[in-house]
């Protein structure tokens, strides 16, 4: 159990996808304006990585990695090569599912997040988690908790810029480092005090 | 507007094409990289074992040369009994790579691995031939933060252990232990102690802790070796 | 250059930051970039009036996702130490904005020959901002350039040192808004005159 809480605080606060390995910001900067378009994109996000990280797992272990087709008798054939290109049609239907329910049962924040939804498909994080978990070699639990933890990262740095550039806008930032310039600092900043979480005793 | 038939058909051959070229690619390539990945390992068991490669570039010739004519790989099982034809797919078998100078036995070298901060690190770690003096250590893969944890794989940080002793005055193993700060002289068990990495201190606990795990599972054949090697010296 | 094209190339090099401690690994992630782009961008091109709209991204994605695959193994099979180094940041160009926005918004729409000369300069102006942060990161954090250690020992002994921080995320983060900023700033005094 402490293996798996471990995970989680890894990679919330020590590991975070956003603050630390950079991957998720594309549409991170762009959507950041509003808290509650964040909170809505953050929460797709969470739901997205827990699905797909399981999802990519049981494809690498049982049709990519070297020997994992040796339950249909072909043990020396090693598709790992294909890994990337599986991964994203994997997201990517994933996240075509996500839309469909949203639609279904909140269509107000499917408008909201408008073209947001889709880019999740092409947001580095959510490939980035996937291919992490291949290379740590993670099992399946810890594969989901991983992906969940991610999202729950993600999810935290985006909210938490969001909150922060909603009250820069009372501040006064020179003309030419609005904007990106700024949400780069900011970030900075955040990253720094997350990077105090780094000498948790786990 | 096009038909359903000719989006199926256009994205087949598109499929089609891209995986051909794909694999055509990798399968081409592959010797290539499984002979880069098994030179990549020789050349870390050489290197943690002492031979060293500032006055010779190290060719791809020249490694396989050197390894085949210095190290012998030893298959034990858990027991620490040799292994004469190991099955390999079994997961309880243990490697050791012992090598040989002008036809000496000058050492053995296991594979570590475990915990650090970021997350598994991969190295080997070095033995005289007395299996209890060390000869090295190094690191091939890790994710650690560099100039903090990744200082592990700089030299400064090998060097320490290089003639540290493994095992207490007891004969028992007591492994290497990476202590916060420096080693002081005064201290009766320095020889059991590294230096830290200022920093770096749940990394400096990782290798601690897989580095004795390690030596643990590899302890029966070891203690017979210096067994041995105390009955021949008598 | 606007103010536009810089900001998207911010958000470009968003996957590859990670790898920017150091100048060589920048390097090299950039010509694999252009190498991609500007291939995906022709390749996309050239089959422009004969993707049906409906699967259109996930051609586009297909196309690029082979490329990058097709990268990676040769950088495994001839450049071994380096792909390791690059680790799975090299894949992560599939999700690059710039690569599948210039995709969707160029290549879609102009001819082969066009769409190449895009790829290469984006990838070039990508390359300009990646080497730039590796730059700062390396000689602030290591005190080398490319491996060619600047900073002598004689400053180590007088007091010098490097400043970890910059080989940590939130050094990449402020080079890269102090960038942005120097590049607006620039800009605008350009326009200005």
């Amino acid at each position: 159990m402490q293996h798996y809480i471990n995970i989680i605080i890894n990679s919330v606060f020590i590991e975070n996808i956003l603050l630390v390995y950079f991957l998720g910001m594309c549409s991170f900067l762009s959507i950041s304006k509003k808290v509650e378009t964040s909170i809505g994109l953050g929460l797709a996000v969470i739901f997205v990585l827990s699905i797909t990280a399981p999802a990519n797992w049981a494809i690498n272990e049982y049709l990519l990695a070297e020997g994992a087709l040796d339950w249909a008798g072909l043990e020396n054939i090693n598709l790992d090569f294909l890994q990337y290109i599986v991964f994203i049609s994997v997201i990517a239907a994933m996240v075509q599912l996500v839309e469909m329910v949203m639609d279904r049962f909140s269509p107000v924040l499917y408008v909201n997040l408008g073209i947001f939804l889709p880019l999740i498909t092409v947001n580095c994080s959510i490939l980035g988690t996937s291919l992490f978990l291949v290379e740590r070699e993670y099992n399946l639990l810890e594969s989901t908790v991983y992906g969940f933890g991610s999202g729950l990262g993600f999810f935290l740095a985006i909210v938490s810029l969001a909150t922060i550039r909603k009250r820069m806008r009372y501040s006064n930032v020179p003309p030419t480092l609005r904007g990106v310039g700024m949400s780069m600092l900011l970030t900075g900043l955040i990253s720094m005090a997350f990077l105090g979480f780094s000498g948790i005793g786990l | 507007m096009r038909s359903d038939t000719y989006t199926i058909f256009f994205t087949l051959i598109v499929t089609v094409i891209l995986g051909l070229l794909i694999s055509i690619t990798a399968d081409t390539l592959r010797t290539k990289q499984e002979i880069n990945e098994d030179l990549d390992i020789k050349k870390n068991i050489l290197s943690v074992l002492g031979y060293s490669h500032s006055d010779v570039e190290w060719t791809s010739n020249k490694i396989q040369s050197i390894y085949e004519n210095n190290i012998k790989e030893i298959i034990i099982d858990s027991k620490g009994n040799e292994v004469q034809k190991p099955d390999l797919s079994n997961v309880d078998v243990l490697k050791i790579y012992q090598s040989t100078e002008n036809g000496l036995l000058s050492g053995y070298a296991i594979p570590i691995s475990g915990k650090g901060l970021w997350g598994t690190m991969y190295g080997y770690f070095a033995m005289d031939s007395d299996a209890s003096t060390v000869k090295g250590i190094t690191f091939y893969k890790h994710k650690e933060t560099p100039g903090l944890g990744g200082e592990v794989d700089k030299d400064w940080f090998k060097n320490n252990f290089v003639g540290k002793k493994l095992i207490d005055a007891d004969g028992k193993l007591v492994s290497i232990e990476v202590i916060k700060g420096y080693v002081s002289n005064s201290d009766s068990n320095a020889s059991h102690k590294v230096d830290g990495i200022s920093g770096a201190t749940i990394t400096g606990k990782g290798v601690t802790t897989f580095l004795k795990k390690d030596l643990q599972k590899y302890e029966p054949y070891f203690a017979k070796i210096r067994k041995l090697n105390q009955i021949d010296s008598l | 250059m606007g103010e536009n094209p810089i900001s998207i190339h911010v958000l470009g090099i968003c996957s590859a930051l990670a790898i920017t401690t150091k100048i060589d690994t920048a390097v090299v992630m950039t010509l694999a970039v252009i190498a991609v782009l500007s291939i995906s961008n022709t390749v996309i091109s050239l089959l422009r009036n004969n993707i049906p709209n409906k699967v259109r991204i996930i051609i586009q994605m297909s196309v690029i996702a082979s490329l990058v695959i097709i990268a990676d193994q040769i950088l495994k099979a001839y450049m071994y130490d380096m792909s390791k180094l690059l680790g799975v940041f090299l894949g992560l160009i599939i999700t690059n904005c710039i690569v599948l926005g210039r995709a969707e918004a160029f290549a879609m729409q102009n001819s082969p020959g066009k769409s190449f000369l895009d790829g290469l300069g984006n990838g070039l102006g990508y390359g300009a901002i990646l080497i730039s942060v590796a730059f700062f990161r390396e000689i602030i954090g290591f005190g080398s350039i490319y491996g060619k250690q600047i900073i002598t020992n004689q400053m180590y002994l007088s007091g010098y040192e490097n400043n970890g921080l910059m080989i940590l995320s939130p050094g990449a983060f402020f080079i890269l808004g102090l960038i942005v900023w120097a590049h607006r700033a620039y800009t605008k005094v350009l326009d200005k005159e």
